[in-house]
């Protein structure tokens, strides 16, 4: 088999970016729900927002540098305290450690990530917390987890590229 | 003096060529619709469509680089690599000591796949070619084309368009993104990069950002379906006044103004929304923010 051959075959095993339990079509309908389809603007009370922020954050932190397979709202917090969470944030939960598992596995076969692999990590991070922040403050505002998502999904997608190219 | 003139000329010159590049010349025969696939880590790539059945590959070789081409007719692979075969590790590391030129000449109606880590790519004078993807890491990307499906994805570099696509995805993490000629299903996701569209009648529009802005300029067809999302990012869409749809558009705490329908404001606390029904209603337009302002306007 030439490289050339070889490269090709490599091409056609390319994957969709997905994690193991794709948990979203379930959030979406969730989410298209009718309570849920019109958001009402509300403040969430602070102390209420500061907890929620700080498991989302813990689940966060840990779904990235763990890699936890376990998909499923309380897979990156303790159950008694995510039971207490808003569904939009145990969706948020769910997301973290659903897509942790794949990423897991795409950085598995990787090199270790270059400067520009960890620079656009930490934008994704950032991202990725200033919208759980912004969950924790109006759970309401479920089109956050849409955006979520798709900043899992991006990060995944870089994560099989490095693979696949080194 | 004439001697240390000359000693200082020879070790001046030294590095120079040790990082002599070496100039490309090599042609293929390939189809008319071939699939050309190009990949180079840092330097440039410049693809010129034209009218022969040829790929001529131009352009110097970097200091320890090797060009590997494979493949003619239907398909053709052109690869910079280390002289064992083995290439470089991407993303910079371990990567070439000196930039690679690749100036390549394709038949107009090539189908593309390039991969870049820092290269800049530019692309011109592809016309009918049913797919197009460049990929690009930190290098910036232009394109010039008009094509079937285009695919387009950088990291941090950024990304113009011209020409125009019936079907086109692009991605970038903090990337800027500017295209035009767009229709039919347009898909544009950044993290904090920003997003200008401008497109003719789209069936399916998906664009969203976390803290970027974007600017969408589109007609929507009867049975369209158009939704975008931010986080904190601005969001503008421009569409005819003419417009047949139904528009939802909320923020929690950033503002909305629309030339379609009027903004609610809850009594009490932050956020607007809107309702509105422009013509006979028929494409569906849904756009969101958490903090950034909306406006929807007519062209």
């Amino acid at each position: 088999m030439t490289d050339f051959e070889l490269q090709r075959d490599l091409r056609a095993m390319r994957q969709p970016a997905a994690p193991t339990t794709d948990l979203w079509p379930a959030i979406a309908a969730r989410i298209a729900a009718p309570a849920a389809s019109v958001p009402t603007p509300r403040r969430a009370m602070w102390p209420e927002a500061l907890a929620a922020s700080m498991v989302l954050g813990l689940g966060l932190l840990l779904a990235i540098s763990t890699g936890d397979r376990t998909p499923g709202p309380t897979g990156t917090a303790p159950a008694s305290v995510s039971a207490e969470l808003p569904w939009s944030l145990r969706e948020a939960l769910a997301l973290d450690a659903a897509y942790a598992g794949a990423l897991e596995e795409a950085r598995h076969s990787a090199p270790p990530p270059a400067r520009e692999l960890v620079h656009a990590e930490r934008e994704i991070d950032a991202a990725q917390r200033a919208l759980e922040d912004a969950l924790a403050e109006q759970p309401e505002a479920v089109h956050l987890l849409d955006l979520l998502r798709r900043t899992h999904e991006q990060r995944l997608r870089l994560a099989q590229r490095h693979a696949r190219i080194g | 003096m004439q001697q240390k003139l000359l000693l200082v000329a020879l070790i001046a010159g030294v590095p120079a060529l040790a990082l002599a590049a070496t100039p490309i010349e090599r042609r293929v025969a390939v189809e008319p619709a071939a699939r050309v696939e190009v990949a180079n880590v840092r330097g440039s790539v410049v693809i010129t469509g034209w009218d022969q059945p040829q790929v001529a590959i131009g352009g110097s070789l970097g200091e320890g680089s090797e060009l590997k081409v494979e493949g003619e007719g239907a398909r053709v692979s052109i690869r910079i690599e280390t002289p064992d075969g083995k290439g470089w590790g991407w993303w910079g590391r371990g990567g070439p000591a000196a930039d690679t030129r690749l100036e390549i000449k394709v038949p107009r109606g090539v189908a593309l796949e390039v991969d870049a880590v820092s290269a800049d790519v530019r692309v011109d004078g592809i016309s009918g070619s049913r797919e197009v993807s460049l990929e690009v890491v930190s290098g910036d990307v232009r394109l010039q084309a008009e094509v079937e499906r285009l695919h387009l994805s950088s990291v941090s570099g950024d990304i113009e368009m011209g020409g125009s696509a019936q079907r086109a995805e692009l991605e970038s993490v903090s990337g800027n993104l500017v295209a035009g000629g767009l229709a039919g299903e347009i898909t544009v996701e950044t993290v904090s990069g920003d997003a200008r569209i401008s497109a003719g009648e789209v069936d399916r529009l998906s664009a969203s950002t976390v803290s970027g802005s974007i600017e969408i300029d589109l007609a929507p067809r009867a049975t369209a379906t158009i939704r975008a999302e931010t986080l904190s990012g601005e969001l503008r869409l421009r569409v005819p006044a003419e417009l047949s749809a139904k528009i939802e558009a909320s923020t929690f705490s950033g503002s909305i103004r629309s030339d379609f329908g009027s903004v609610d404001k809850p009594e009490h606390g932050p956020g607007e929304s809107l309702r509105a029904t422009a013509g006979a209603g028929e494409a569906r337009i849904e756009v969101e923010t958490f903090s950034g302002d909306l406006e929807i306007r007519k062209r």
